[in-house]
């Protein structure tokens, strides 16, 4: 029944038969180990549900969140998808307006498609300076973005920072060009009244 | 001759002068002067993941945002002044498989009534007003929009790298018959008077995967429905680093 533990970490002393021991006569005594098993269980908690849903990844549930509440209708979404065939392309010339109803008018110079922080390069040429201007397409500031015209002829190129300074390709002043056209078109159009 | 029949003035021993006890003068050495002049929080931080960054629209102008994610902080253990010499706070983020965790480790989370956690850390607070009870669950909304903290983590490591690249030491020339050696780093030192090179040369070697803390980064945001948490600007390392987020030491707390 008395064994010599081997392994120490499963030991209990012996101390109560001692005792006992003790009021005998004293003949031979020996320290016993006895050796009793023990178990210490160890109580694991189970995680609490995470909470991010399953399968979902905080980035992107932070990156739609924001997308709904800078384009709550989707329309800006829409048009700078890849999928869509009408997105706008170098060459292009665009209107940007904003909330104060102030508007720029250029020509799509690059478009980097970048998530939340797509931006649209435009270049004019006001009063013979040339003008860029770099919005980002996502501000809430930014009303409206609409394509005016798309060119007849398209160089084989995604950026057109080429066109920079040079007189055969740069832009003239989209701004005056298009008042220019419109009132053409105005004048057009009473002249056919006129003869109607 | 009797010394006692005669009567002398008393004379007493400057041994046994009587001295008033004054107390030993607190020196600035002391443990609780030190600690008085620790900079210590009042309350403890968050612990999170860093997952990414985003554009941020504030007043019309894009700001370059962190996205952290605070996954199930918990206090998995509070420290006393009377037990362990100060008042801090341990803090466990995310989620461990208990097969992974060590038997030790399983019974201090057990203690605590909480699931193993991936990751810990410890926050000092100033006094036991600033310690809350096992298990605590603290979310993003323990920050307060508006706020600055100080977030500490590991940057990205670079591996084994030469000195311009890991100090930025201007290298050797291009030509003026240099070779083999334009991106060394030249001379380590003088000649025979040191006869040594001197301890913390900046040489190659290992760059990278060090503690770095970023002071005063603004909240943006906090979403306690997804455990998030936007900082301003950007956090060292890579995404999915763990982060020590506290209360900023050089700026004050927004008041309520």
């Amino acid at each position: 029944m008395l064994n010599i533990a081997r392994s120490s970490n499963k030991v209990a002393y012996l101390t109560a038969p001692l005792a006992v021991l003790n009021m005998m006569p004293l003949v031979h005594t020996r320290n016993y180990q006895l050796n009793m098993r023990t178990e210490n269980v160890v109580k694991v908690y189970k995680p609490p549900q995470r909470l991010v849903p399953p399968g979902k990844d905080v980035l992107k549930l932070t990156q739609e969140k924001l997308f709904e509440r800078y384009d709550p209708d989707g329309e800006k979404r829409k048009l700078f998808s890849r999928k869509n065939i009408m997105s706008p392309r170098a060459g292009d010339i665009m209107q940007v307006t904003k909330k104060d109803k102030s508007t720029f008018i250029g020509m799509l110079l690059a478009l980097n498609r970048n998530g939340l922080g797509t931006t649209i390069l435009l270049r004019t040429r006001i009063h013979g300076i040339g003008v860029e201007n770099r919005f980002q397409v996502y501000n809430p500031d930014i009303e409206k973005i609409e394509i005016l015209r798309v060119p007849t002829v398209r160089w084989p190129k995604e950026k057109y920072y080429f066109i920079r300074g040079l007189k055969k390709y740069d832009t003239g002043d989209l701004d005056a060009l298009l008042r220019k056209e419109r009132r053409k078109e105005a004048k057009r159009l009473e002249a056919e009244n006129e003869t109607k | 001759m009797r010394l006692s029949s005669i009567s002398l003035a008393q004379l007493t021993a400057n041994s046994v002068v009587r001295v008033v006890k004054s107390e030993a003068p607190l020196l600035f050495t002391s443990p609780s002067v030190a600690h008085e002049r620790r900079r210590l929080l009042n309350r403890p931080g968050l612990l999170g993941y860093k997952r990414g960054m985003v554009p941020y629209f504030k007043d019309g102008k894009v700001i370059a945002c962190t996205v952290v994610e605070v996954d199930r902080c918990q206090v998995t253990d509070v420290k006393t002044a009377e037990k362990h010499g100060y008042y801090a706070l341990q803090l466990g983020c995310g989620s461990k498989k208990p097969d992974n965790v060590t038997r030790q480790m399983l019974g201090h989370f057990a203690r605590a009534e909480v699931a193993p956690k991936k990751n810990i850390a410890e926050f000092h607070v100033r006094n036991e007003n600033g310690l809350l009870p096992l298990g605590t669950f603290l979310r993003p909304s323990h920050l307060k929009v508006g706020q600055f903290v100080d977030v500490q983590s590991k940057s990205r490591g670079k591996g084994f790298q030469g000195v311009m690249k890991r100090w930025g030491f201007a290298g050797q020339p291009a030509s003026h018959g240099v070779s083999v050696v334009h991106r060394s780093a030249g001379s380590i030192g003088q000649n025979t008077d040191p006869a040594r090179v001197f301890p913390g040369k900046k040489m190659a070697g290992r760059m990278g995967f060090e503690t770095r803390t970023i002071q005063n980064v603004e909240v943006i945001e906090v979403d306690d429905a997804n455990g998030l948490v936007l900082l301003k600007g950007s956090i060292a390392g890579a995404d999915g680093r763990f982060l020590k987020i506290s209360d900023a030491i050089k700026r004050p707390l927004p008041k309520d």
